[in-house]
């Protein structure tokens, strides 16, 4: 199945979020598609599924919009 | 004492004198004057808000004075919602500023909250803020920024119709001891949550149902729609 997965990450060193189509199996995860971005999300990210806020182990289905943003926490 | 219309001519002449009085009944919390806070507070009162209310219980350290914008070295050690509060009332003498040093999510915050319009979340850690918006009255708002080296992240939280920091920030719940921070970001996106409390004050918010990603060296600005979960 397809997914296309947005990285804001790449905002964080001055550049534009990165967009990749991803061909997955069925039952993969959001963790999944965050480890072939190579995305370290060892601080913690937000992840929307579709726009809604969901979680690494959340199934992704054909044709989801994915999207990962990084951890923010200062002011 | 200066008349209010002097001070805020050129506010009138953009947004016109009934704004300007609309401006003046409205009462803002500010949750945390740290670095966002002391930039959203200083606008709104340079914008003519009539009330204030600004609650953190740090101290003013040196690592603050790279971007908190109401402090300056002579403050190192005083109480930041004290120094902030005089700061803040010596802009225009206009508006009324109230000081509490208080600790979100260990203090009662209720009573101070209902008395407001709407509430600017400054704060810098996650437990602090789902306190916050544990205790936010129903219809009164919530702009919401957070910040990472260069990158910041806004949203208005409108309870029972957008998405809440719960579900938004779920993945999140330590903190680390040194975020990165440049003043830039700061007042960028200090500016823009100030805007925005102003679009919810005059009840058109931009942010409802949306985050504002900002990346200060690429010039990067773009809305992502994010709805409940």
């Amino acid at each position: 199945m397809k997914i296309q997965a947005k990285s804001f990450f790449t905002v964080l060193s001055g550049g534009r979020p990165t967009i990749k189509v991803f061909d997955m199996p069925e039952g993969t995860t959001a963790e999944e598609v965050i480890r072939e971005m190579k995305i370290d999300m060892s601080d913690g990210a937000i992840i929307l599924i579709n726009g809604r806020p969901s979680n690494e182990k959340s199934v992704l289905r054909e044709g989801d919009d994915f999207a990962v943003m990084p951890p923010v926490s200062a002011a | 004492m200066i008349a209010r219309d002097d001070i805020f001519v050129r506010n009138i002449a953009f947004w016109g004198s009934e704004q300007q009085d609309i401006l003046a009944g409205k009462s803002v919390f500010i949750a945390g004057v740290g670095a966002l806070g002391c930039v959203v507070a200083e606008i709104l009162v340079r914008c003519g808000i009539g009330r204030v209310v600004v609650a953190d219980r740090g101290v003013i350290d040196p690592p603050d004075l790279n971007r908190q914008a109401l402090y300056t070295v002579g403050d190192l050690g005083e109480p930041k919602a004290y120094i902030a509060a005089d700061r803040l009332k010596a802009l225009t003498g206009l508006t009324e500023v109230v000081a509490m040093n208080v600790s979100i999510g260990e203090d009662d915050i209720a009573g101070a909250l209902s008395g407001c319009d709407g509430v600017a979340d400054c704060l810098d850690n996650f437990p602090s803020r789902f306190a916050l918006e544990d205790a936010l009255p129903e219809k009164i708002f919530m702009v919401t920024g957070a910040l990472r080296g260069d990158y910041g992240q806004l949203t208005s939280i409108i309870p029972g119709r957008t998405v809440r920091l719960r579900e938004l920030f779920a993945g999140f719940g330590k903190t680390e001891k040194i975020v990165p921070v440049i003043p830039t970001i700061v007042f960028a996106a200090g500016s823009l949550m100030a805007q925005e409390i102003l679009n919810n004050l005059l009840c058109k918010p931009q942010l409802a149902g949306r985050i504002l990603v900002v990346g200060m060296a690429g010039f990067y600005l773009e809305h992502v729609p994010v709805k409940p979960a």
